[in-house]
């Protein structure tokens, strides 16, 4: 459910709650009010804070982050720190 | 220069429903549960409502304070941004005006919050005159936790994410602020009529 709101490589990527400190990917977490609304949350599925916040809006795809501390991702190749 | 298209698109409607249902709404029956995080169970030995902020001495009900509080029946139709409306619904509940009766504030702006951390930012004056309420019942019964009980915000004539469930209070505020969705992109005010449902509707 959360590759239609994410890219589908991202639903994979660890994430560190800011509030609790648990690592979980971000498949794991609990989503809320998708895809009834045009927005979501997606909550710690440890603590239960909300990590990101997505609002649809004509097209476009508005992500917040209140209570992630770090998304882990991979790099493009070739790139550098 | 704007031009007025109510009415232009979308099926035919009965002529009672004409006039009384936003643009871009469709009627439901049910009652359709939305929520931004998990369903707060607050005993209600541990629930009160408190006005705070802008006001020399704040104020604060436990549940059997509130519940002693002159009640008011009220019959509304309520308009969700997710383009549901539901019409004439009945809620029990306590009016914002008693709530705010005597509270001598500069304040312009609230801003409502509730158990499990929501908020959302409402002008002071939609509160006022018979426009809000704090409701505990919903068709006769106790509200049910999941529409928003022991006790949600209504402010029916804003869209629905404004009537905050498992509201514990207000926080008087000088200055408009955003609350939990309006801080990634909802509307301030959220008027259906005027389809504010994003900042720049």
């Amino acid at each position: 459910m959360l590759s239609e709101v994410f890219v589908t490589e991202m639903t994979a990527a660890p994430v560190m709650c800011m509030y609790c400190g648990t690592v979980t990917v971000m498949a794991e977490e609990h989503l809320y009010m998708f895809p009834l609304s045009p927005g979501a949350v997606l909550r710690c599925g440890t603590c239960e804070e909300a990590l990101m916040v997505f609002v649809r809006h004509e097209g476009r795809l508005r992500v917040g982050l209140p209570g992630v501390r770090w998304l882990d991702v991979a790099a493009p190749s070739g790139a550098q720190p | 220069m704007a031009f007025v298209t109510r009415g232009f698109h979308g099926r035919q409607r009965d002529s009672a429903e004409a006039g009384r249902l936003p643009p871009g709404q469709y009627i439901v029956s049910g009652f359709p549960v939305l929520s931004a995080g998990p369903t707060p169970h607050t005993a209600l030995s541990k629930w009160s409502f408190s006005i705070e902020g802008e006001i020399d001495t704040p104020k604060r009900w436990t549940w059997d304070e509130f519940q002693a509080l002159p009640k008011e029946n009220i019959t509304k139709d309520i308009h969700c941004v997710t383009k549901w409306s539901k019409f004439d619904t009945m809620w029990e509940g306590v009016s914002l005006d008693t709530l705010l009766d005597g509270v001598d504030t500069a304040a312009e702006y609230v801003m409502a919050f509730s158990d499990g951390g929501y908020t959302t930012n409402i002008p002071l004056e939609d509160l006022r005159d018979g426009k809000a309420w704090v409701a505990y019942q919903y068709n006769g019964e106790p509200l049910e936790a999941e529409h928003g009980g022991p006790a949600r915000l209504l402010v029916p004539h804003l869209y629905f994410w404004k009537s905050a469930k498992w509201v514990r209070g207000l926080r008087l505020m000088m200055d408009d602020e955003p609350g939990f969705w309006e801080m990634y992109g909802y509307h301030m005010y959220g008027d259906p009529w005027r389809e504010q449902r994003y900042s720049g509707d």
